[in-house]
């Protein structure tokens, strides 16, 4: 087994104490940006987690769960949070997440629907390499996937860009300014390699997948921690130097 | 006039220092991120336009 059948084994453990993180801090606080992000990420494991089963043995289960989750679903719900912590109105958030719920339930049935045609698949390849020859996929299959994927992506990376953007112009929290600025060039790294997959180079997916969560989880762990405040000097000490 | 009455220190903003990684580099990346995202949403759009292919 070479390194690039265990990049998802990684992937998947720093995506899985990143969830964890994630939702015990929702439980603490609530917010259903947290939530949103906490189910994103637990896609985002199951995406990875699959990869990492497809390196030992395949089933058409497993492989539909992989693109379903891998490269449809994770973005689009990330970014759902992003959307609940940015829009002022809720009633806008719920209806997209509204939409979000139907569309992914859709999908699930459609991705699932997909035939396979399973004694192509092997093993000893990355998934990545070999899903477009194995999973036959239709134009919906396609549309749904890049609609989802914008939507996702801008939503998630816009917002976190957004979000570095105002903090760096009101000269604040200088560590979500940074933390923000590695949530999107976390996010925006599988959004990458999921186009390197399109043109046949899968190899880099692994990869990108792993970049990604550990530059969200260190973007998010900046964002999140309290940054201790130099305390002024006392007014007289101050007069007397 | 004792502590108690004396108004509650209020809760300071950290500022962010001027300094190279604030003034260049930050907006630099945060430039770079945009055109980044920018082209992506363009190549992962392409297909529905019927340019290209799909993940």
């Amino acid at each position: 087994m070479d390194i690039l059948h265990l990049l998802p084994f990684a992937s998947t453990a720093v995506v899985a104490v990143f969830a964890v993180l994630v939702l015990r801090r929702y439980a603490q606080r609530g917010g259903p940006h947290l939530l949103l992000w906490g189910i994103g990420l637990i896609m985002y494991g199951l995406g990875t987690g699959a990869e990492a089963l497809l390196a030992f043995t395949y089933s058409p289960f497993i492989l539909h769960g992989w693109y379903l989750f891998g490269a449809i679903l994770t973005p689009a719900w990330l970014g759902q949070g992003t959307i609940y912590l940015l829009v002022r109105r809720p009633r806008v958030a719920n209806i997209l997440l509204s939409v979000l719920v139907v569309a992914s339930i859709f999908t699930a049935l459609h991705v699932y629907g997909l035939p396979t045609q399973d004694t192509l698949y092997d093993v000893t390849q990355p998934v990545s390499g070999q899903y477009q020859q194995v999973m036959e996929r239709t134009a919906l299959t396609r549309t749904l996937l890049a609609v989802f994927a914008a939507y996702g992506t801008l939503a998630l990376v816009g917002g976190a860009l957004y979000s570095a953007y105002i903090f760096l112009r009101k000269r604040v929290m200088p560590q979500r300014v940074l933390g923000n600025v590695l949530i999107a060039a976390g996010a925006l790294s599988p959004a990458l390699g999921g186009v390197l997959v399109a043109r046949g180079l899968g190899d880099y997916l692994f990869v990108s997948e792993l970049l990604g969560a550990i530059l969200m989880f260190i973007g998010f762990r900046l964002a999140t921690t309290q940054q201790p405040v130099a305390v002024p000097a006392p007014a007289s000490s101050a007069a007397g130097s | 006039m004792s502590d108690s009455q004396s108004p509650a220190p209020r809760k300071q903003t950290p500022r962010v220092p001027r300094n190279m990684l604030y003034s260049r580099i930050v907006p630099i990346a945060i430039g770079v991120l945009i055109v980044l995202l920018l082209a992506i949403i363009v190549i992962v759009l392409a297909p529905l336009l019927g340019i290209g292919g799909g993940y």
